[in-house]
């Protein structure tokens, strides 16, 4: 196996009119990959101030009043989309750079550590210069899908049958009741709290509040409110505790 | 200008345009190449050839995929590698025992302390020629690349495309593998 094997491949090479790949194939390739690479980190970076906006405004103390496990409560509440939108991304990037000239010299392992650690680092920047805010009310205007995919409090105030129910005030109806739209568009007659608690309602019932109500549903899309809530308003543990005293209270009287 | 004084990269350069500069790279590789083959595969002299001009060709082809900061034949090898898997791949059902000489085996011996410890089975060829092809092909690999073409990590990385601490474990439980195998079969022979 001398120089008869050059012949031969020299033969073939020059019978067959074998030419090189043109260098514009490997160079599309890998700017190709980069691209995507650099997209997916955008977009995981998007995602994680948005997956920052949400954890830090879910209501955490309604467990105190939802009769759930901790852990079914936290599987209903974490933000689920977000989580399998930055794993999709991240996977995606971590492949992506793998397929790159140099991918397989790093490890896996080390790809994904640097990775977090870069998002790890977006997100304390995020949270120190509101940039999840800002990116959660630029999406809430300019991306009508976003408003009805968010998980977050939305989600957490979209339980009538749990007694929770958020949304924006339509019409002031009467002293004792308004109408109210919830986020699935469903129009609500709400029924102003029974009770003469002076702070059952501490927000002005006015068209255009975004409000939290606690109470419960009598009727089809009829609500009759217990507590009324800017939409600012986040519930403490102490609160919720006396809520749910009252309301055992409230049902033991009644059964008496 | 002569050909043959030309390092790989200008030799890569040359070739692109001229595929007589790639006679001087096939004449360069194939001896080393062959070697390679017949180490860490089970084929014969005839197959090998042929593995060997698919793989140049292949080269030949992917000449404007080579990258200049690579080692030229780590990239060769790295090919190689390949086209040598694919073909153990179709010819799964014509596995024998690898082709190790006893050079290539008294090599591997010397340049470990772990395995020189194993050095009076150097004698024994055949067992140890066994106790080689029984390791997985995973293993086997990287411990021919190591111990018998001599390559350092970098290289043996950009041939196998496989990180560092990957290549590190590969080569060290190879090595226990190959130790235990060894061990095995002293016993065994007693």
């Amino acid at each position: 196996m001398d120089n008869k094997i050059s012949e031969k491949i020299l033969t073939k090479i020059k019978q067959d009119q074998i030419k090189p790949t043109a260098k514009w194939k490997y160079t599309s390739r890998d700017v190709l990959i980069w691209i995507t690479i650099s997209l997916t980190i955008v977009l995981a970076g998007l995602v994680t101030l948005l997956l920052i906006f949400t954890l830090k405004n879910i209501d955490w103390n309604l467990y105190e009043l939802l009769s759930y496990s901790r852990l079914r409560f936290l599987l209903i509440t974490l933000p689920h989309v977000w989580i399998v939108l930055l794993i999709a991304f991240l996977m995606t990037s971590l492949l992506a750079y793998k397929k790159t000239r140099k991918g397989y010299r790093h490890s896996m392992l080390g790809i994904m550590g640097a990775v977090l650690i870069a998002l790890f680092i977006v997100g304390l920047l995020a949270y120190y210069f509101g940039w999840d805010r800002k990116l959660h009310h630029a999406f809430e205007d300019k991306v009508p899908v976003y408003r009805k995919m968010a998980p977050g409090p939305e989600r957490q105030w979209s339980h009538p049958r749990m007694g929770l129910l958020g949304g924006k005030i339509v019409k002031v109806e009467s002293a004792q009741t308004f109408k109210l739209e919830d986020f699935h568009g469903r129009v609500w007659l709400v029924i102003m709290p029974e009770e003469q608690n002076p702070r059952a309602v501490t927000v002005k019932i006015i068209p255009g509040e975004k409000v939290k109500i606690i109470g419960r549903p009598v009727k089809n899309h009829v609500f009759q409110a217990r507590l009324v809530r800017a939409w600012g308003w986040r519930p403490n543990r102490y609160e919720m505790k006396i809520f749910i005293q009252k309301k055992k209270n409230f049902n033991e009287s009644n059964e008496n | 200008m002569d050909l043959q004084s030309l390092d790989d990269n200008k030799l890569v350069e040359k070739a692109k345009n001229n595929p007589d500069a790639f006679a001087y790279i096939i004449n360069k590789y194939n001896g080393p190449l062959s070697r390679f083959i017949k180490r860490i595969s089970y084929f014969r002299h005839e197959d090998i050839e042929d593995i060997l001009q698919d793989v140049f060709i292949k080269v030949y082809k992917s000449l404007n995929a080579y990258d200049p900061k690579l080692k030229f034949s780590s990239w060769l090898y790295q090919i190689c590698r390949n086209q040598t898997i694919d073909q153990i791949r179709k010819n799964k059902a014509r596995v024998t025992m690898i082709q190790l000489d006893s050079e290539d085996i008294a090599k591997m011996f010397s340049s470990d302390t772990d395995l020189k410890k194993e050095l009076e089975l150097k004698d024994e060829l055949q067992k140890v020629k066994s106790a080689i092809s029984e390791l997985p092909f995973k293993y086997r690999e990287v411990l021919i690349l190591k111990f018998i073409e001599e390559m350092n990590y970098n290289e043996i990385i950009d041939v196998i495309k496989k990180p560092k601490g990957t290549v590190a474990t590969l080569i060290n439980r190879g090595k226990k593998m190959l130790v235990k195998k060894l061990k095995h079969s002293k016993k065994t022979s007693k």
